[in-house]
């Protein structure tokens, strides 16, 4: 549709938006989206429920969000609770703040999450960068990874070309000794050229650089250049191929 | 298809390329999710790929990483037909295929001033088959005449054109996965050529001669 055709909406308080074609949508308050919608900019605050798919260039969400479709647009700015029943693509950034849990996974150029990141299926992108955690069930897979844990974090599999992951400080020592609440990253295999870890728990870490910090407890390291470890952390075994 | 399988590691060290390429072109879609087969080894889960198909993948990736840009790249190996029109002139200036093939084509299906891809596509298995011998003129014809009715159905899934002759009766196959197909003692295969690997000739062809 072309662009001319589309109408602004805007809506104040408790309601339901219809599903259609819209320019910009904005929402204050509580509402519900039946079906899905189409827009230029889609700006919410409060609580928003949408039943359809998302399709937009700018989405910005303040509060919560729940979509059971689709979420793609071109930028995605979320500072508040959301999650998304179907996949999500962003084509050229995300930034959440707070707490987003994403049940089919994420493709997008580059992901800021300062918060909690959940995924159910694979999470790609050119960079990520967290402060908090995440939990992906599937592969993470992106050009640089950047973890800076301040949360208990899982995936399958990382792979990528940079990959570091860091602990933003250490847990109070009581909580230390519950490992539930210790922030650790545990991932069954981890890939990538440059591979640095802290607090990491993995099976296998393959690469061509590999640096295991401190508190990590890996399987086995096989490196192709360079292999440094520190004396705080377990490896099972290392190997130069 | 019970083909062989190269391990992971062995395939970075056969091909010199690092795990920060191999998972960038993952994302790009340069090499589809189904080549990735998660097996467990002794050591752990192991990933295997179809050794022939990542091989030749990886060497065209990389023989044309110079001249197109990964998203383009990442047309290429899509199954999908992409928007691609081109007059039979053109077809014929840009040696994709020969005039005598054209005439064939045109006799059959008539003259049209613009194909769309999927008619190319059509013209350009012709081609190779006629030049390879697999097929004879009446054979193509049978061919063009299944592509036109059924290709749209299979268009963006992996398929196969497969030819079996028995007592010197041709039978044209357009099947849509690549499974096994049994036929009788009599029956010979002819051959069986997957449509992947022709659309990813024909548009590297297309968008070679356009640079």
């Amino acid at each position: 549709m072309e662009r001319e055709q589309r109408h602004d909406m805007s809506m104040s308080g408790i309601g339901t938006v219809a599903s259609g074609v819209y320019k910009t949508v904005r929402i204050d308050g509580i509402s519900r989206v039946k079906g899905d919608i189409d827009c230029i900019t889609l700006d919410s605050n409060g609580t928003l429920n949408i039943s359809g798919s998302v399709l937009g260039e700018t989405v910005k969400i303040n509060g919560t969000m729940t979509i059971s479709g689709n979420l793609s647009a071109e930028r995605l700015i979320m500072d508040g609770m959301g999650s998304v029943k179907e996949m999500t693509h962003c084509s050229e950034s995300a930034a959440i703040n707070g707490q987003v849990t994403l049940e089919k996974g994420l493709n997008s150029e580059k992901v800021e999450v300062s918060g909690s990141l959940k995924s159910r299926g694979d999470v790609q992108c050119e960079v990520l960068s967290v402060h908090g955690g995440f939990n992906v069930d599937g592969l993470v897979n992106a050009g640089v990874i950047d973890l800076k844990m301040s949360l208990a974090s899982k995936a399958r599999e990382i792979g990528g070309d940079h990959i570091t992951v860091r602990r933003l400080k250490k847990a109070p020592i009581l909580l230390q000794l519950a490992p539930v609440f210790n922030n650790r990253l545990k991932a069954d295999l981890i890939e990538g050229d440059f591979v640095d870890l802290e607090y990491t728990e993995a099976d296998v870490v393959r690469g061509s650089e590999v640096r295991i910090g401190p508190g990590c407890k890996i399987g086995r390291v096989e490196y192709k250049a360079d292999f440094k470890r520190d004396g705080d952390a377990q490896v099972g075994s290392a190997k130069r191929i | 298809m019970n083909e062989e399988e190269i391990s992971k590691k062995d395939l970075l060290e056969l091909t010199g390329i690092s795990y920060g390429q191999l998972y960038r072109w993952k994302r790009k879609n340069l090499i589809p999710e189904e080549w990735f087969i998660r097996k467990s080894s002794f050591t752990g889960q192991e990933t295997f790929f179809p050794k022939q198909k990542i091989l030749q993948r990886i060497d065209r990736i990389i023989n044309m990483k110079d001249g197109l840009s990964l998203d383009e790249l990442a047309d290429v190996f899509s199954p999908s037909s992409g928007e691609v029109s081109i007059t039979p002139d053109e077809l014929l200036q840009r040696n994709i295929v020969t005039n005598m093939t054209l005439d064939l084509f045109q006799q059959e299906v008539g003259k049209h001033d613009v194909l769309t891809f999927a008619d190319i596509l059509s013209v350009y298995v012709l081609e190779k088959l006629l030049k390879s011998g697999e097929v004879t003129r009446d054979e193509g014809k049978m061919l063009l005449s299944l592509m036109r009715d059924h290709y749209a159905k299979v268009a963006s899934k992996p398929c196969e054109l497969a030819l079996v002759r028995k007592m010197g009766v041709p039978l044209l196959l357009l099947i849509e996965t690549t499974e096994h197909l049994y036929v009788d003692r009599d029956a010979k295969w002819v051959f069986r050529l997957p449509l992947r690997g022709c659309i990813e000739e024909l548009k590297l062809k297309i968008n070679q001669s356009e640079v």
